[in-house]
């Protein structure tokens, strides 16, 4: 069990994650709202040209900024 | 006190309500308490809104209640904030979400993995490699094959040479003559610059099966869930430009229309992303009647095909990028929900191209009539062979003929109007292959139409439209001038 | 449909700060308007849904972010004509763009009739909180969980008796593109809208 970021993850692998770690309250409103929130697993689809991530029925795109201020757990 | 009526479980005790934990519960308890004023929603919205330092209602407050209670609500809402270690809008949005998974997971279930269908496609279509070919072949088929080759080729040249050529013009031009003895009038209606002759024959037989098959492949296109995906495909070429992926639909909508789409910036997050793709559309993003005509003027010198494309794109990225350093702020950052590949209805394809063609005709109509009146009334008065006389020696410093000049008068009326205007003089074999491309390049930077016009100024203010038209008018020259110099002296076209 | 708001846009600029505001009503009384609002997050078929009811077409379009501004039209549910406004998406009632806050003020000046609040079937659990903030904001919410043809064929059931039960609010489920379900939404919305008595109650009492 250890804690790494989104875009420390592996394409094709899961996590869950802890915690949302930026301090643009913007973001953190934009991410929850995606269904991006502490305690929710998602999975890795694709790094390049953007991030891809499968939360539930849901796909969202993001840049690696973003991504970096993902943290997740991962066993 | 509470309802029996079938579907009401509801007095309001019966709704479901989130516990917010009892330090931000006792703050709403004591907000909704003080207030007086009306907001339109529970005090227990207003409380949280509040709470959060939402601007909109932090404002109404001030307006609303005695400056005693609103300096006490602000204690309040400094109490919450020290009170919890997290931001106070995550932290509420954490609680919502909370109460919406628990709940969640007691109605809905998953059972044996279903697959949604088509997702092999869609992870094609986000390939970093294959990704490209796939676009490269939407564009291919899409909008060179559909509306370049087939509407801007073979319809055009139809309802062109059978139809207003041939039939409708002579028979107009006679009727008029038999009907009407005074010159003027027969100017008016008919003959080079008539109402009909061309006013309507531009909208009709050039703009509109032009419009109407870009529209409809557009439809597919938006119906079957590729923008989103071309959004995140181009992300890092657009932060370039100061904007981000999201700008996509906007961008590539302004290849339909550059009116609709100064209309659809409205959905970019911040006033510099929504000002820069504004400047851009009106720049350096051909609408579809321009780029029909365009492509359909230069298909004959494939060579000038690509020196367009090239000149107009390094504009696009250039002008994006200089304007983003020079605008403060950054672009934000993207995030975007990706929906899963739809197979698009024909019926929504259907009604969509017919409302958006309605929309865009009697948007166009009237300024082509208006256009061919102004014109009219130009010549009566000679201010047209003033105008033209003024821009024909712009338009020769490019080593154009001085007839192009009309073509650029028209594109004031319209985008359109003005490349139609060029695809006559094509036509009559006036201008050479240089010539072609610098005309054209010009004329796709110039100045966007009065519609576009008109957008841009109810969408972003008179003081930007004016800034951004009063940058492009010359810049659109300048380049074309340079192109001109450039390739003059590669010897472009002469062999 | 494009010019659609124009006259809404001046009366918000011009005439409402001059009257106070839109809402005269003191909120969780009945007989504010008379308008029935779609409402969600982008994408989940609010506009096929405004379509479906109106016989009327706004744009619809397989990405976020479809509807820019307010549309307005007429149906008739049952034996009356009420008027329906399809709204731009958002995902939450604190506004991050330019449509969400129009939707919001849009909410919180017309004293809405019923709230339909439109959900993605797949994707309950990401969109039940909108739902509780608009039961939290009072107005009278619906909750319509469409693309039930989707959630089934990736093998998910939503059980919409408990949803109801739960929520404390009307629930229907619908596929909006096929059609499926549209008839028991007008059904619901003529009962909801059948006399003083259903259109005050899910506005609890003040
Ligand atoms: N399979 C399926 N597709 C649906 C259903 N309802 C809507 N869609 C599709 O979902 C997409 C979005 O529909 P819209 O009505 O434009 O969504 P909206 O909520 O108005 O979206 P915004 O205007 O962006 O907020 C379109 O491609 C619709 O065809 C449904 O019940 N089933
Ligand atoms: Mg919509």
């Amino acid at each position: 069990m250890s804690e790494k970021s989104l875009v420390e993850l592996r394409v094709g692998l899961s996590g869950r994650i802890v915690r949302l770690e930026t301090h643009d309250e913007t973001l953190l409103r934009k991410l929850t709202a995606l269904g991006l929130a502490p305690g929710e697993e998602l999975t890795l689809l694709q790094k390049i040209p953007s991030y891809i991530i499968k939360v539930g029925y849901t796909e969202v795109a993001l840049d690696r900024e973003t991504a970096v201020s993902i943290i997740l757990s991962c066993d | 006190m509470g309802c029996k009526c079938p579907h009401c479980v509801a007095s309001r005790e019966a709704r479901m309500t989130v516990d917010y934990g009892p330090t931000v519960e006792e703050a709403l308890r004591e907000i909704a308490g003080k207030l007086e004023g009306q907001y339109g929603m529970s005090g227990k919205a207003v409380g949280l809104l509040l709470l959060q330092r939402d601007p909109e209602i932090m404002e109404e407050l001030a307006r609303r209640e005695s400056a005693e209670t609103v300096r006490e609500i602000h204690l309040v809402i400094d109490r919450v904030e020290n009170a919890l270690d997290s931001p106070v809008p995550y932290y509420v949005a954490l609680r919502r979400r909370e109460a919406a998974a628990e709940l969640a997971k007691r109605v809905a279930s998953a059972d044996a993995g279903g697959r949604s269908p088509a997702a092999w496609l869609g992870r094609i279509l986000v390939h970093p490699i294959l990704g490209l070919p796939a676009l490269f072949a939407v564009i291919y088929f899409g909008l060179y094959q559909f509306v370049g080759v087939f509407g801007a080729g073979t319809l055009v040249d139809y309802l062109e040479s059978n139809i207003f050529e041939t039939i409708i013009n002579p028979w107009v031009n006679q009727v008029v003559d038999a009907l009407f003895p005074w010159y003027w009038v027969r100017e008016l209606l008919a003959h080079e610059y008539g109402i009909i002759t061309l006013g309507v024959r531009y909208a009709v037989a050039i703009i509109f099966p032009i419009v109407g098959t870009f529209f409809l492949v557009f439809s597919v296109i938006e119906d079957s869930g590729y923008l989103p995906r071309l959004a995140l495909m181009v992300d890092r070429l657009f932060r370039a430009v100061g904007l981000n992926g999201r700008a996509v639909i906007p961008m590539t909508l302004g290849f339909g229309c550059d009116t609709m789409a100064t209309m659809v910036t409205r959905t970019l997050e911040t006033r510099r992303e929504r000002i820069l793709a504004t400047l851009l559309l009106a720049l350096a993003v051909p609408c579809s009647a321009q780029l029909g005509v365009i492509m359909g003027i230069l298909s004959g010198t494939p060579g000038g095909l690509m020196v367009w494309a090239g000149t107009v794109t390094l504009v696009f990225l250039l002008v994006g990028y200089l304007t983003a350093r020079l605008l403060p702020g950054r672009g934000p950052s993207f995030y975007m929900e990706v929906p899963p590949l739809r197979m698009p209805s024909l019926l929504n394809v259907w009604r969509k191209t017919y409302t958006r063609m309605q929309w865009y005709f009697r948007e166009v109509l009237p300024l082509f009539i208006l256009g061919s009146v102004f014109i009219w009334v130009g010549r009566i008065t000679g201010i047209f062979t003033l105008l033209l006389t003024g821009l024909g020696q712009v338009v020769s410093a490019l080593g154009l003929p001085e007839e192009t000049a009309i073509a650029f008068l028209f594109g004031f009326f319209r985008r359109d109007y003005g490349a139609a205007g060029l695809f006559d003089l094509y036509q009559n074999g006036t201008l050479n292959p240089l010539q072609l491309v610098v005309s054209s390049v010009t004329l796709t930077l110039f100045i966007p139409c009065v519609a576009q016009f008109t957008m841009m100024a109810k969408e972003r203010g008179w003081r930007t439209t004016l800034l951004i038209t009063g940058f492009i008018f010359p810049f659109a020259f300048a380049v074309g001038w340079v192109l001109f110099k450039i390739l003059g002296a590669l010897g472009f076209g002469t062999t | 449909m494009m010019r659609a708001n124009i006259g809404s846009l001046l009366k918000r600029w011009f005439l409402d700060p001059l009257t106070g505001h839109g809402c005269h009503q003191p909120y969780g009384t009945d007989g504010g308007g008379s308008v029935i609002a779609l409402v969600g997050s982008p994408n989940v078929g609010k506009s096929v849904i405004f379509n479906r009811l109106t016989g009327a077409y706004v744009t619809v379009s397989n990405y976020p972010g479809t509807t820019v501004e307010v549309a307005r039209g007429t149906a008739r549910i049952g034996n009356a004509t009420v008027d329906l406004v399809d709204t731009p998406g958002m995902y939450s009632l604190s506004p991050l763009t330019e449509e969400e806050r129009v939707t919001r003020s849009l909410l919180r000046e017309a004293c809405p009739r019923l709230v339909l609040h439109v959900v993605d079937a797949k994707n309950v659990k990401r969109m039940l909180p909108l739902t509780l903030q608009l039961i939290e904001a009072g107005w009278p919410v619906v909750l319509v969980v469409n693309m039930m043809d989707e959630a089934r064929r990736v093998g998910l059931t939503v059980n919409l008796d408990r949803l109801r039960e739960r929520l404390g609010v009307p629930v229907v489920g619908t596929s909006a593109s096929t059609g499926e379900g549209i008839d028991e939404l007008r059904a619901l919305l003529a009962e909801l809208l059948d006399g003083k008595k259903a259109a005050a109650c899910p506005m609890g009492v003040a």
